[in-house]
């Protein structure tokens, strides 16, 4: 159940070219997030910028009653909320959303692919899935334009599983997309599963991939949310339904997701 | 001893006069980590149509300067669903149930009225004549008196439950419309309904919201909300339910104050999810301090600048 605190700030330091990584104390919401789960940030003065913005969560520390937030500085609000320093409070509303839970059954690898701000939802999945019977296998694939864009490859690594890097510009890793990967991995491996997050082009690939090559997928998809509680209706997705017309219904990106199975995705 | 928060909506008697806007709480149900709902003076729910509604395409809405444009399109599963799967959750609770309902034929706010008028857990039904969303729909019954008054009309005529209608401030002359509405049998007027706006991205080209146009709400609306709550007190007798860009409690008293016997919140359901408390709370407060012992001594008070 969601909770909106007032989380004070451990640490928010710049990692990469405009990444950070945000740490807050907010016991509640530690206790409680899952891989995939976001929480609803509100940084400003007055009425600008007026909304919450949603921020997945990248790590959780339950014993210290701390999460990690890891954001790229693009808009008014991000860029904003980068000038704030340790001891300041930030308003959280979470855990938001449902989670990325491990599929059963996995023969070959789980395959994870990251796309550059994408990582969070994904570094928090592996972490959770090391060590249980069913994750035989972990293969990261972590993505990103340059190496500058790349996020949480280091922690990545911290954690011991597999990694992969692509760059779009062969700054860092293989020269190409994460699909060039994704495509090796899938092709030697028995039967594998696949949890992706990053932009929607990425999403899009590799949805329809694995759709086309019948391997179960799971992607986390970003939208507008205004409210992030599930009562706005803002945030929609297209779901395949055949009950309604046209085959398709709108959920809510924030409450029936932000993960959603691959098969009952429709894209624009 | 504490100030007595309790107002009169007509027949409805509310324990404080804290609501929740339409379309801003869903159903109610995601709310139970933030409060007990039974804090509420009342919920009003998301707009109930008769037939389920898929609602407009994406994007839905967009920021703007201290407030937000929506286009949602009145997304919900029905007045059947409602009732079979949303009522029994608000039912639990210790707060009036406003059902908010709307359509684009007078047909359609018949049915509504007469399928909810024995709905256990249903205190009161507003309508919705002023949705801007819908592009035959809500608006038009809401700028034209004659059809106000008909549509509240026939709604009175199929219910039992206190009837509340939501004034659409995209009117030229919004008393003209209160007038109308309490004419035909209104018990009590909710307003202000959001004004109808755009956002265009520059860099782009392109409208910013699939529906071009959509319903602007937050705090950017304010004085305009607060000026039609003060001109339609001055014009009916009949409660006003005041909303539009209230975030917290003194905004809420400034609506008292112009003549709203109750507030609703609305966007910042969004930002402040415990807003209500708080709304509650400062309320409490102010009449504390000023030793009034009653919300009520407050309600349309707002005296000349000098
Ligand atoms: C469930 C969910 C989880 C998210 N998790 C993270 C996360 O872990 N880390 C992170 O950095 N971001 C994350 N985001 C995106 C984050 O919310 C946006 O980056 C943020 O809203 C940008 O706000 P801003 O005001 O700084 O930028 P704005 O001023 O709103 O926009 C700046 C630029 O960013 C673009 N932009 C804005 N929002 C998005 C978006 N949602 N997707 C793509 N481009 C966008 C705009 O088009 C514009 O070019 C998540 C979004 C969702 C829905
Ligand atoms: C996302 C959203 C959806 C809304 N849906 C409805 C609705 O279904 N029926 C209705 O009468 N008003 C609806 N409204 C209008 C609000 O109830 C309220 O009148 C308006 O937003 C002004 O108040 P605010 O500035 O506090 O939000 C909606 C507003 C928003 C922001
Ligand atoms: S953001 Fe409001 S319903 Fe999803």
């Amino acid at each position: 159940m969601p909770c909106q605190i007032e989380a004070r700030i451990l640490q928010n330091a710049s990692e990469n070219d405009g990444i950070y990584r945000l740490r807050l104390h907010a016991p509640a919401i530690a206790a409680h997030a899952g891989p995939g789960q976001f929480v609803h940030v509100l940084y400003g003065d007055g009425f600008g910028p007026l909304m919450r913005r949603p921020f997945s969560i990248h790590d959780v520390e339950p014993a210290a009653g701390c999460f990690d937030v890891v954001y790229a500085a693009r808009g008014a609000f991000t860029t904003g909320m980068a000038a704030l320093r340790a001891g300041d409070t930030l308003s959280v509303v979470g855990p938001l959303g449902n989670t990325f839970t491990l599929m059963e059954d996995i023969a070959g690898p789980h395959v994870l692919v990251a796309g550059g701000v994408g990582a969070p939802p994904l570094h928090l999945l592996a972490k959770t899935a090391l060590g249980k019977p069913e994750t035989r296998r972990l293969v990261v694939i972590n993505g990103a334009r340059t190496s500058h864009h790349l996020v949480a490859t280091g922690d990545f690594l911290a954690l011991g599983v597999e990694v992969r890097v692509t760059t779009d510009d062969g700054s860092a890793g293989r020269h190409g997309t994460v699909m060039d990967e994704l495509r090796e991995v899938v092709g030697d491996a028995q039967r594998c599963a696949v949890y992706a997050c990053g932009p929607e082009p990425m999403l899009r690939a590799v949805a329809e991939f694995c759709v086309a090559q019948r391997i179960p997928c799971r992607v986390s998809l970003e939208t507008v949310m205004p409210c992030g509680t599930g009562v706005c209706m803002g945030c929609v997705v297209k779901v395949r339904d055949p009950n309604e017309a046209d085959g398709f219904a709108y959920v809510r990106a924030c409450h029936d997701g932000p993960v959603f199975d691959a098969e009952e995705l429709l894209w624009d | 001893m504490k100030p007595d928060l309790s107002v009169s909506l007509g027949p409805l008697r509310l324990k404080n006069p804290v609501l929740t806007a339409s379309g801003t709480f869903g159903f109610g149900s995601e709310w139970a980590g933030f409060y007990d709902l039974g804090i509420l003076g009342a919920i009003t729910v998301k707009a109930v149509t008769v037939q389920p509604r898929r609602g407009n395409p994406m994007p839905r809405t967009v920021e703007t300067a201290a407030g937000m444009l929506n286009a949602i399109g009145l997304q919900n599963p029905g007045v059947e669903a409602f009732i079979a799967e949303k009522m029994p959750y608000l039912r639990r609770f210790d707060c009036p149930v406003i059902v908010n309902i709307a359509a684009d034929n007078i047909e359609d706010f018949r049915t509504l009225a007469e399928r909810l008028d024995q709905v256990p857990g249903v205190s009161a039904l507003e309508v919705n004549i002023s949705c801007p969303n819908q592009a035959c729909g809500g608006i038009e019954f809401g700028v034209d008196p004659t059809l106000t008054h008909q549509v509240i009309g026939d709604v009175r005529a199929r219910t039992r439950l206190p009837v509340i209608a939501k004034l659409s401030p995209n009117v030229t002359d919004i008393a003209l419309i209160a007038r109308a509405a309490v004419e035909a049998g209104a018990d009590a007027l909710s307003l202000v309904n959001t004004y109808v706006g755009t956002a265009i991205d520059a860099r782009t080209g392109r409208f910013r919201l699939a529906n071009r146009t959509g319903g602007l709400s937050g705090p950017c609306i304010k004085p305009l909300a607060l000026l039609a709550v003060w001109r339609v007190a001055q014009a009916v007798k009949a409660p006003i339910i005041g909303m539009g860009g209230i975030f917290d409690a003194t905004d809420a008293i400034e609506f008292l104050l112009a003549g709203a016997s109750a507030v609703a919140l609305g966007t910042v359901n969004f930002v402040h999810p415990r807003a209500a408390v708080d709304v509650i709370a400062g309320i409490e407060k102010y009449l504390e301090e000023r030793e009034l012992a009653s919300v009520t001594d407050i309600i349309g008070r707002v005296q000349p600048a000098v």
